[in-house]
């Protein structure tokens, strides 16, 4: 068989899969709307049947995404197989998309987990305080949860890691006036309490900081964080009786560090550290 | 295989490969050097990785700002970029890392290039760090209920420096 021959059949052969393909894909759009979202959840159902992070989740869920590409759940879904993989061009890509179609609905909600997303996964905090400004301005000034914790708390994390430590501690109050006013229990609120202790800190204002680790105690007793941060204060203010008894009681309660999954915490604790510190003040 | 001369094929991906390597274009003093010099690795079992964050979360023992000062330290600043190194590798199961590999991304999520240098840096302080999970047994990570970990460290880029870590 002659090169031209075999070259003139793979153009057939090209032609007539490209004219299925575009079969199937007018066959989808000839679909109602009910009969689209049943094939999607079909494949987003079996996608789930497969490892998060695998490639026949994706197939499956890309598959679903071809029937239905406004499934803002499903596409946020992918977004996090990418991500736990650590692909995160293309995690972030399938993620601002799903964001693009939530907002032209009016929603927030894939938004509010990119600002989740944003915070811990990338430490990208300009662009937490973009996205919470963009919420504001799509879903108002209302209270309102990023992921599981208070959007405020997200916006005062990031204003801490940029240094702005006064507008962090008023993010930070700003969830506790709110959480008040909803009927929550705001002596709890231990990861606040605990950041306006860091900003305080930060700010050289030492003894501000110990009363606040001290509420942080109250929401969460015998966080190694608050310990030893509240001995490093005590140390800065040549307290070294007392900075050892706080270091000594970290070290004790190491055990209740923050272990966030998938992600570390700001000012997390570590053996070393509060070993290291013992050093210096024996 | 002729005299001189070997052909494989490489399955590891989508698309067959032919890899073919000629005696005459290899200089085997130098390949003996670079040999010499490269780190011994192995996964302990040729089948599918976990994840860094299956059940009991796999990272480094002594967190983040360690590995942000280690890694950051004698780092070139000759790149004036911002963005991310993503330095991916494989745990194995005496608690080593290897196996890397690399994704570069600017502040925009886009793919973007660092200069050889900084990349080099990173992987070679990456590969030095060696408190990862241990069971506290020989055998490292056994306690898990698979043998290697694939894991990453995302190296944060402000104007060339290494300014954070995560996730």
């Amino acid at each position: 068989m002659s090169l031209k021959v075999v070259v003139n059949l793979i153009i057939v052969f090209l032609f007539i899969s490209c004219s299925k393909s575009k079969q199937y894909s007018n066959k989808f759009s000839e679909l109602k709307e009910t009969e689209k979202d049943s094939v999607s959840e079909h494949y987003n159902q079996w996608s789930d049947s497969f490892l998060q992070t695998s490639e026949l989740y994706r197939v499956y869920k890309d598959s679903a995404l071809t029937v239905s590409p406004a499934k803002v759940g499903i596409r946020q879904k992918l977004s996090y197989s990418y991500k736990k993989r650590g692909e995160h061009i293309k995690a972030m890509e399938v993620l601002n998309k799903a964001v693009e179609i939530d907002l032209e609905k009016g929603s927030v909600d894939a938004l509010q987990y990119r600002i989740w997303s944003l915070l811990y996964y990338y430490r990208d905090y300009e662009g937490v305080l973009n996205d919470i400004k963009l919420m504001r301005d799509v879903a108002g000034e209302d209270y309102s949860a990023c992921w599981g914790e208070p959007c405020g708390f997200h916006e005062g994390q990031a204003l801490y890691k940029l240094g702005r430590y006064d507008e962090a501690i008023a993010a930070f109050e700003r969830v506790n006036r709110e959480e008040k006013e909803l009927g929550f229990d705001i002596e709890g609120n231990y990861f606040n309490y605990f950041y306006m202790g860091r900003c305080y800190s930060k700010k050289g204002m030492y003894q501000e900081s110990i009363v606040y680790y001290d509420k942080a105690l109250v929401g969460f007793k015998d966080s190694p964080e608050a310990y030893f941060y509240k001995a490093m204060s005590f140390k800065k203010l040549e307290d070294n009786v007392r900075a050892k008894v706080f270091f000594e009681k970290a070290r004790i309660y190491i055990v209740n560090s923050m272990e966030e999954p998938y992600v570390e915490r700001f000012d997390e604790v570590f053996l070393y550290m509060i070993d290291d510190e013992l050093k210096t003040i024996d | 295989m002729e005299d001189h001369k070997i052909e494989l094929k490489d399955f590891s991906s989508k698309e067959e490969k032919t890899l073919v390597f000629n005696k005459s274009d290899y200089d085997f003093q130098k390949f003996e050097n670079k040999k010499s010099k490269a780190p011994l690795f192995a996964k302990c079992y040729d089948g599918c990785q976990g994840e860094y964050y299956y059940s009991n979360d796999v990272s480094y023992n002594k967190g983040n700002e360690y590995v942000l000062n280690y890694v950051s330290q004698g780092a070139p600043e000759i790149d004036d970029k911002d963005g991310y190194i993503i330095a991916h590798f494989t745990i194995n199961c005496e608690a080593k890392v290897g196996d890397f590999g690399l994704i570069q991304m600017d502040r925009f999520y886009k793919e973007t290039t660092f200069s050889t240098e900084l990349i080099q840096h990173v992987f070679k302080r990456v590969s030095k760090l060696s408190d990862w999970p241990d069971s506290g047994t020989q055998s490292g990570m056994e306690w898990l209920p698979y043998k290697d970990v694939h894991s990453f460290l995302m190296f944060k880029i402000d104007n060339g420096k290494i300014v954070d870590v995560c996730p």
